[in-house]
C-alpha cells in the first residue's frame, strides 16, 4: 500500500454489495391440494411439513434471499427440509405456488440456469455418449455447427477440469462419480450461466475425491462469476464453497448468516443441532 | 341377380355385376380423399410429418403399405407405373405391388424409368434424372428422424415444434468424435428448407446427396406409422452435417461388372460389384454398346 | 491523516455470553481510527477471541453494535446488517485473522493466501516469505500443521490492502518482530487496525491505544 492508501481507496469497491443477480421473494410451494390451515399447522414451530388436517406437504414457505455475482450461497438442512424443492424451483423443474424468482431483474428462464446434479447420469446427461459429447451438447444447443471448433472447445474444458485427453471419447457412464461431476462442471463452463446450482456435489464421493472436487468447484465458481447455490449435507464442503448459508427446517428459512457465523455461532436451536452433529 | 355370360376378371367387374360400386384403384374414395388432403398439407409444410388414416393393405405393415396408399390415391388410367425395390423391378414385393396398382387402376406398367409417370420405390432413388412431370413415391418404415435419440413420440414432437434438433446434432457429434463419421448407413436425416428435420427413408447416403432441388415432387408414405411427408419441387434438402465435415457417399470396391460405371451406387451381389439401379445400368450399357 | 477518507471501527455496548458461562463481554466499547493500532490485551481465556469474532461478524453479540465507517462513503453496523452486506464487507473491506480458515485442502498455501487477500500469487509467496515460510508456498494447505495454516491465514490477512484490519493474537502465530513491523506499515498506510494480544505482547510498542480485557470489561492503559 502507498501512503494515504485509504484516501486512494475511494476508487475501490463500494461499501455495500451491488444489486443481486438472483432475487427470491416469498417462495412457497405445497404438494397436495392444501387447506386454509396448512400454513399454521406446518413449519418449524409445528415440527413438520405435513399438514395434519389435509395431508399436504408444505415443502417450502416464505423463502426469500438474494445472491450477487461471484457469490455462493449455501443451503443446508435435513432431508425433507425443502432444499430439493427450492432447487427444483430455481431450476424451473417446478413452478412454485407463489412467490417470485427474478434473475437480473427479469423473471427467471431456463437458459440462464445450469444445475450440477448429485448424480450426473440421473440428470439429463447422456450416459452412453462420450464425455466430450456431453460437453458439446451445450455448444450444439447454442447453435455451433463446426465440428473442429466444438471439439477443441470441449477438449479444452475437459482438460481444464482434469480429464485425460485419451478418455474424452469414453462413455460417460464409464467414469467415476467425481469425474462425472467434473464433466458437469465443464458443461457449466461452456457458457457461464447467470445462476449455477450445485446439488450435493460432494455427497457420496470418496474423501480424497471430495477434496479435489472442492478445489475444482471453487475455481469454477470463481471463474464463472455466476450467482451460485450449493445444497449439501456436508457442512465442511459448504463452509469451503459458500460465503453465506441459509438453514432450512421444515420448509422455512430459520437462519441466515455468513458461513463462519452460522457454523461457529449458530443462533437457532435447529442450526445448533445441525452444527453440533458434525463429526470432529 | 343373374351372373353374366362369362366369369369377371377383375374385382371391379364382379362388383359391377352385382350392382355395387367398386373402388377405383383398390382404395375407397374416402381413403383417397384423406390421403390426398394429407399430401397437400405435407407439400405445404415440406418435411413435416402429417398424420393420415392408414388403411389395411394387402402388403404387411412395414413393407410399403404407406407408399402404396399414396400411389393408389394418385394413380389414373393414363398413368404408367414403375415399382422398384432397392433398384430392382423384379423382387417379389415390387412385382406384387406393381400388379395390384396396374390392375386395380387399369393403367400401364413399366420397368423403364423414363417411361414411367409414377415411380414407387423402396430404399433407392432412380439414378436416371427424373423430369418435372414424373412423381416419385418413397416407402418409409420409420418416419421419425429423432427416433434413435428421442425415444418418446410426444417429446420428439416438441422438438420438431420448437425446431430444437440438438439431440440429432448430438448424435452426429458423438459418432464423429468416436468413429470419425456418422453411424447412419442409410436414412441419414436431412434438413428441409433449412428448418425441418426429416427422415428421407432408408436410401443410401449416395441418394441423400441427390435430393436437393429436384424438379419433381417426392412423396414419402409411412403406412405402419400412418404419416406422410412431402418434398415439393425445387425445395432445399441438405443432409444433417457439420460445416467442416460434409457427408460422403458410399464407395464401392470396383466398377460395375455390367456397364463399367464408377459413378453409380453399386452393391455387392455374389461377390461382384454392380449397379443397384438395374434400369439405369441397362440404359448405360445400351448407350455404350454400339 | 490527509484525505477525506477516514477509516473507523466503532464499538459500542458490546455484550456477549455463551450458554451457562459467565458473561464474556460486558458493555465493551472502543473507537479505532485509521492510522493507528488499537491493542486489546488479556490473560488466556479473557475473551480476546470472542471480542475479535464479534468485530468480524462471526459471533453475534447479545447486545451492542460494531460499526465500520469509511470516510464520506457511509457506515455499516455488522450486528444489524443483512448477511450479504456482512459477507461483502468481509470479502472486500475487512482483513481479519480470527483463527478460522476454510479452504479446499488440496490448494497450495500461496494460492489460498492469494485468494483470501485477492492479490497475485507472487505477492502471496513474498508475504509468506516475511514470516519465513516461503518454503510452504506450494504445499497443499490441508497438509500443513495447524499452526502453519494459521500463519498462512495471518499472512493473507496482513497482505490484503484493506482499510479495516482485525487480528486475534497475531504475534502468537508468527515472529513478533515481523508482525510488529508489518502492522506498523499497515497503520502508516492509514488502515484502522484492532488487534488482541497476550499481556506482554510486543505490539504494545506501536499501539496508539492499549486496553486490558478483564472480566468482560476493557480497562484502558493508554488513551
Amino acid at each position: 500500500m502507498t501512503t494515504n492508501a485509504v484516501a486512494d481507496y475511494n476508487d475501490r469497491a463500494p461499501l455495500v454489495p451491488p444489486e443481486p443477480v438472483v432475487s427470491v421473494r416469498r417462495l412457497a410451494h405445497r404438494f397436495g391440494s392444501g387447506c386454509d390451515r396448512c400454513i399454521d399447522l406446518t413449519g418449524e414451530a409445528a415440527g413438520t411439513n405435513r399438514c395434519c388436517a389435509c395431508g399436504s406437504v408444505v415443502a417450502v414457505y416464505d423463502a426469500s434471499f438474494d445472491i450477487g455475482p461471484h457469490e455462493v450461497l449455501g443451503v443446508v438442512g435435513e432431508s425433507g427440509s425443502g432444499k430439493t424443492t427450492l432447487l427444483r424451483c430455481l431450476h424451473l423443474d417446478l413452478t412454485p405456488d407463489s412467490g417470485s424468482i427474478s434473475v437480473g431483474g427479469q423473471a427467471i428462464n431456463r437458459s440462464t440456469v445450469v444445475m450440477v446434479h448429485q448424480n450426473a447420469l440421473a440428470a439429463g446427461l447422456y450416459p452412453r455418449l462420450a464425455a466430450e459429447s456431453n460437453v458439446a451438447e451445450r455448444l450444439l444447443g447454442g447453435g455451433a455447427r463446426h465440428f473442429g471448433e466444438i471439439h477443441s472447445r470441449a477438449a479444452e474444458l475437459l482438460n481444464e477440469l482434469g480429464l485425460q485427453p485419451e478418455r474424452h471419447t469414453d462413455a460417460l457412464m464409464t467414469f467415476s462419480g467425481g469425474m462425472q461431476q467434473r464433466v458437469q462442471l465443464a458443461r457449466a463452463l461452456v457458457d457461464p450461466p447467470q445462476v449455477l446450482l450445485l446439488d450435493e456435489p460432494t455427497t457420496g464421493l470418496d474423501p480424497s475425491v471430495q477434496a479435489d472436487l472442492l478445489d475444482v468447484m471453487q475455481r469454477v465458481t470463481e471463474a464463472l462469476g455466476s450467482a451460485s447455490v450449493v445444497v449439501s449435507h456436508d457442512l465442511a464442503a459448504v463452509r469451503v464453497l459458500a460465503s453465506r448459508i441459509v438453514v432450512l427446517h421444515h420448509g422455512r428459512i430459520v437462519e441466515e448468516g455468513i458461513a463462519e457465523q452460522v457454523l461457529e455461532d449458530p443462533q437457532h436451536p435447529y442450526t445448533q443441532l445441525l452444527v453440533s452433529s458434525r463429526l470432529t | 341377380m343373374t351372373p353374366g355370360p362369362q366369369r369377371p376378371s377383375t374385382v371391379a367387374a364382379l362388383a359391377a355385376q352385382h350392382g355395387r360400386p367398386e373402388a377405383y384403384a383398390y382404395l375407397d374414395e374416402d381413403t383417397k380423399r384423406n390421403v390426398r388432403r394429407a399430401i397437400l398439407k405435407a407439400l405445404a409444410i415440406p418435411g413435416w410429418q402429417v398424420p393420415f388414416a392408414s388403411r389395411e393393405m394387402p402388403v404387411a405393415r412395414g413393407w410399403g403399405s404407406g407408399g402404396l396408399q399414396v400411389t393408389l390415391s394418385l394413380v389414373g388410367p393414363n398413368d404408367v407405373v414403375k415399382v422398384i425395390d432397392q433398384g430392382d423391378d423384379h423382387s417379389s414385393n415390387a412385382v406384387g405391388m406393381r400388379k395390384l396398382i396396374s390392375e386395380s387402376a387399369g393403367c400401364a406398367e413399366t420397368t423403364s424409368t423414363t417411361a414411367a409417370t409414377i415411380i414407387q420405390s423402396r430404399h433407392r432413388i432412380p439414378e436416371l434424372d427424373l423430369r418435372a412431370d414424373q412423381l416419385l413415391v418413397l416407402q418409409v418404415p420409420h418416419p421419425e428422424p429423432l427416433r434413435r435419440v428421442v425415444p418418446a413420440d410426444v417429446a420428439a414432437l416438441v422438438h420438431h415444434a420448437e425446431r430444437d434438433y440438438t439431440p440429432a446434432w448430438l448424435d452426429l457429434y458423438d459418432a464423429e468424435a468416436r468413429i470419425g463419421g456418422p453411424r447412419t448407413a442409410a436414412d441419414h436425416p436431412v434438413l428441409v428448407d433449412g428448418a425441418r428435420l426429416m427422415s428421407p427413408s432408408p436410401i443410401p447416403r449416395y441418394d441423400v446427396l441427390r435430393l436437393n432441388r429436384r424438379p419433381h415432387p417426392i412423396l414419402l408414405g409411412a403406412g405402419r406409422r400412418a404419416r406422410l411427408t412431402a418434398l415439393p419441387p425445387y425445395i432445399d434438402v441438405a443432409p444433417l452435417a457439420f460445416e467442416d465435415s460434409p457427408l460422403d457417399p458410399e464407395h464401392a470396391g470396383a466398377p460395375c461388372w455390367r456397364c463399367g460405371s464408377t459413378q453409380t451406387y453399386r452393391v455387392l451381389a455374389e461377390r461382384r460389384w454392380c449397379c443397384s439401379d438395374i434400369d439405369a445400368c441397362r440404359v448405360r450399357l445400351e448407350a455404350t454398346t454400339p | 491523516m490527509t484525505g477525506s477518507a477516514v477509516a473507523e471501527i466503532a464499538v459500542a455496548g458490546l455484550s456477549k455470553r455463551f450458554d451457562a458461562h459467565p458473561v464474556v463481554l460486558d458493555d465493551v466499547a472502543l473507537s479505532a481510527r485509521g492510522g493507528g493500532l488499537t491493542l486489546i490485551v488479556g490473560a488466556p481465556g479473557s475473551g480476546k477471541s470472542t471480542f475479535v469474532r464479534c468485530l468480524t461478524g462471526v459471533y453475534r453479540p447479545d447486545a451492542g453494535g460494531v460499526t465500520y465507517r469509511l470516510g464520506g462513503r457511509g457506515a455499516v453496523d455488522v450486528t444489524t446488517a443483512d448477511a450479504r452486506t456482512v459477507a461483502w464487507l468481509r470479502a472486500h473491506h475487512i482483513a481479519s485473522f480470527d483463527g478460522l480458515l476454510a479452504a479446499a485442502p488440496r490448494l497450495p498455501a500461496a494460492v489460498v493466501a492469494a485468494r483470501v487477500a485477492r492479490c497475485s500469487r507472487p505477492s502471496a509467496v513474498a508475504a509468506l516469505g516475511r514470516f519465513h515460510i516461503s518454503s510452504l508456498a506450494p504445499v497443499p494447505i490441508g497438509r500443513l500443521r495447524g499452526t502453519d495454516r494459521l500463519t498462512v491465514a495471518l499472512a493473507a490477512a496482513l497482505l490484503a490492502e484493506r482499510p479495516f484490519v482485525v487480528l486475534d493474537e497475531p504475534d502468537r502465530y508468527a515472529d513478533p518482530d515481523s508482525v510488529t513491523r508489518w502492522v506498523r506499515r499497515l497503520t502508516d498506510d492509514g488502515a484502522a487496525v484492532v488487534a488482541t494480544g497476550s499481556l506482554d505482547s510486543a505490539l504494545e510498542s506501536i499501539a496508539t491505544a492499549t486496553g486490558e480485557l478483564r472480566r468482560g470489561k476493557i480497562e484502558w492503559r493508554r488513551p
